[in-house]
């Protein structure tokens, strides 16, 4: 893959203040968000932590652009106030900067692990070959470089979510939103993506924000946020104990 | 390979329902099509293989038998009046009751003799030839062995689709309208669904007492001509002398008008339209309800490249040329159930007829079909919310 970064290590690649988001049960309203400040920066493995039903999910949908908070504001890279924008230009936005891992890997039975890659990288405007290249990259990058040609239904849940993770990283992206992407893998497979994500942010300076309740991966993290009932309880600055550089296997 | 195409090969089986349908619209439509066709083709199939350069009919017909039939016997000296013809001679169909005769084997045992079963009796139609070599009314695909042995007196050749329903085989002798006759010739792509047709020599008729000679009214008169070519100019000018009392075809032009007057047939519109209405019906319904299936198998999927950015008009996309491919394995599908089936009828001599025209028209019906169903499943499509997948 293209070693090329973005801004540079440190900058803030995304910034949200005042996030309220409610949602209607019934009757009654539950607050989720209560307003919520965030940032994020250009390189660093963000780690948002916090209970199961705190609001880490909420949170993450709120700043990717997919569900709309009742108040606050998010800029993100050079977008002033994303939530400005039309559907049409968040999608886009989200297009041309943002990966996405989710717990599940959603990964359509039909496509092969390149064509899972490409089919994203074409909707950006990359010619056949040119995706074909990029992607191959991607899963090369993750260590699938054997398995290209493999169906979901031939790979184990830990490829599976690595073919997830290329999809997410060949487009080059600048933020990189991961919610619960190790909570379906074993702790061997765990490792495998939680060291990807890190190096997403050090080699290619994404931002990246990783959503987990699994307090082994706090010791890869840059920064530690933890929520806890729609508010941010404590934010916390360290250095990642675990060196990615050596950890990783290729 | 497009993510569409991939999903439907992969996943033939969720398709399967849709896919029958298309095919089963399509074998609805264009197995009744075709047999209407093809009722028509035996028709004009007698036009078609006459060696007639032109025909004359009564005005307003179409046909060769039916529609205003006959006309006087004294416009055959008229058209000899054209330098150019050099043979006319009336178009004759005759009908009766035709019974095959059991050859009864005096050792047989009686459970054999049940097993031949009763003599058979059926109302036939008769074609009329004229023996004579060259005669205008002997069509084209007749062998000269076929037309010697018709000369015989009290000889009748068979279609061989009507072998069975008449119970009788080439050399049996068999009783039509009360004499005996042979038949010596078995013919071939003269299939009749509504009534077994036999052929005779104007001759044997006559003999039989049975020929309408006398008649002072005739049917279609052949006509051939010395120059073939020239028939639409011959034609022409035949009509032009007629002052409308008769009217005069090329073959070719009557064997178009004769195919396309079947279809004025009200009734033929009413039915076929009916199969379309119905195919279309259960063609959306049931394509509809799989395709709908189909995307909320896979709308975590669809919703993630949501959540990556791709847009909703993409993911109709997708949807609408999944339809489209759906649409054409239906295509495939209909085509291949109805050549079954028409082999099938063909077995039993019902001719569908299916030309590349009809396939076109119905297979774009299909495809249409699919889109529809494509586009009234493209609601479902709104559950596709990336939102969903962050829990
Ligand atoms: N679409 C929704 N409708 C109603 N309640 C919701 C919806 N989405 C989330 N919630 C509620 O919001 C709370 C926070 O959810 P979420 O952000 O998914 O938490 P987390 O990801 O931290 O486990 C939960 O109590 C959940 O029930
Ligand atoms: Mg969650």
């Amino acid at each position: 893959m293209t070693t090329a970064t973005h801004g540079k290590h440190g900058d803030f690649a995304i910034e949200a203040k005042g996030l309220v988001k409610r949602f209607k049960t019934g009757r009654t309203h539950i607050e989720v968000l209560k307003g919520v400040d965030f940032d994020a920066r250009h390189g660093d493995l963000t780690m948002v932590m916090g209970p199961s039903g705190s609001g880490k999910s909420t949170l993450i949908a709120a700043l990717s652009g997919l569900l709309k908070p009742d108040a606050g504001r998010v800029d993100a890279l050079d977008v002033d106030n994303l939530w400005k924008l039309s559907s049409g230009r968040i999608d886009k936005f989200r297009l041309d900067h943002c990966g996405f891992i989710f717990q599940g890997f959603n990964l359509f039975p039909a496509l092969s692990a390149l064509q899972q890659v490409t089919t994203v990288l074409k909707y950006q405007g990359l010619s056949g070959d040119n995706a074909r290249r990029q992607a191959t990259a991607a899963l090369e990058e993750v260590g699938l470089g054997p398995r290209l040609h493999q169906r979901p239904s031939a790979l184990s849940g830990g490829e599976k979510q690595r073919v997830a993770i290329a999809r997410a990283l060949a487009k080059n992206p600048q933020i990189l939103f991961a919610d619960e992407p190790t909570s379906a893998l074993d702790g061997e497979n765990g490792q495998v993506v939680i060291r990807l994500l890190r190096r997403a942010a050090t080699e290619h300076g994404a931002a990246v924000i990783c959503v987990t309740h699994d307090p082994r991966l706090e010791a890869w993290a840059d920064r530690v946020i933890h929520i806890e009932d729609g508010r941010i309880l404590d934010d916390q600055r360290r250095t990642p104990e675990a060196n990615p550089m050596l950890a990783s296997a290729h | 390979m497009s993510l569409a195409l991939a999903t439907l090969l992969y996943e033939w089986r969720r398709y399967m329902a849709a896919v029958m349908a298309l095919a089963l619209s399509g074998l609805l439509v264009l197995a009744m099509t075709g047999v209407f066709i093809g009722i028509g083709k035996g028709f004009t199939a007698a036009i078609e293989r006459s060696s007639a350069d032109v025909i004359v009919l009564p005005p307003g017909a179409t046909a060769l038998f039916s529609g205003p039939m006959g006309m006087p016997r004294r416009y055959i000296p008229l058209i000899y009046n054209h330098p150019e013809v050099v043979q006319v001679r009336p178009l004759a169909m005759s009908g009766g009751m035709f019974q095959n005769i059991r050859n009864i084997d005096p050792t047989m045992s009686a459970a054999d003799r049940a097993r031949q079963g009763a003599p058979r009796q059926r109302n036939v139609m008769v074609n009329v030839i004229d023996t004579a070599p060259g005669s205008v009314t002997i069509p084209v695909d007749y062998s000269d062995e076929l037309v010697e042995a018709l000369r015989q007196p009290f000889t009748v050749a068979v279609d061989e689709s009507a072998l069975p329903t008449l119970g009788v085989q080439l050399g049996d002798r068999a009783i039509y309208n009360g004499q005996t006759v042979t038949v010596v010739g078995v013919i071939r792509g003269y299939p009749n669904m509504m009534q077994p047709t036999i052929v005779t020599s104007r001759d044997t008729l006559r003999m039989m007492g049975q020929t309408s000679d006398s008649s002072p009214r005739v049917g279609p008169l052949m006509i051939a001509i010395e120059d073939p070519a020239r028939a639409e100019i011959v034609a022409a000018q035949i009509n032009a002398a007629s002052r409308g009392a008769y009217r005069a075809w090329t073959r070719v032009e009557l064997a178009e008008a004769n195919a396309g007057a079947m279809f004025e047939e009200g009734i033929l519109v009413i039915i076929i339209g009916g199969c379309v209405v119905l195919g279309a019906i259960i063609g959306v319904a049931i394509t509809w309800q799989t395709l709908r299936g189909a995307i909320m198998a896979n709308i975590k999927e669809f919703a993630s490249l949501r959540a990556l950015g791709v847009s909703m008009g993409s993911l109709r996309r997708i949807v609408l040329e999944l339809s489209f491919w759906v649409g054409l394995v239906g295509v495939v599908a209909a085509i291949f159930l109805t050549w079954l089936v028409s082999l099938l009828a063909s077995a039993n001599a019902v001719i569908i007829a299916l030309p590349i025209s009809l396939l076109l028209i119905v297979g774009g019906g299909l495809v249409i079909i699919a889109m529809v169903s494509g586009l009234l499943s493209l609601g479902i499509l709104k559950n596709s919310q990336p939102a969903d997948l962050l829990r």
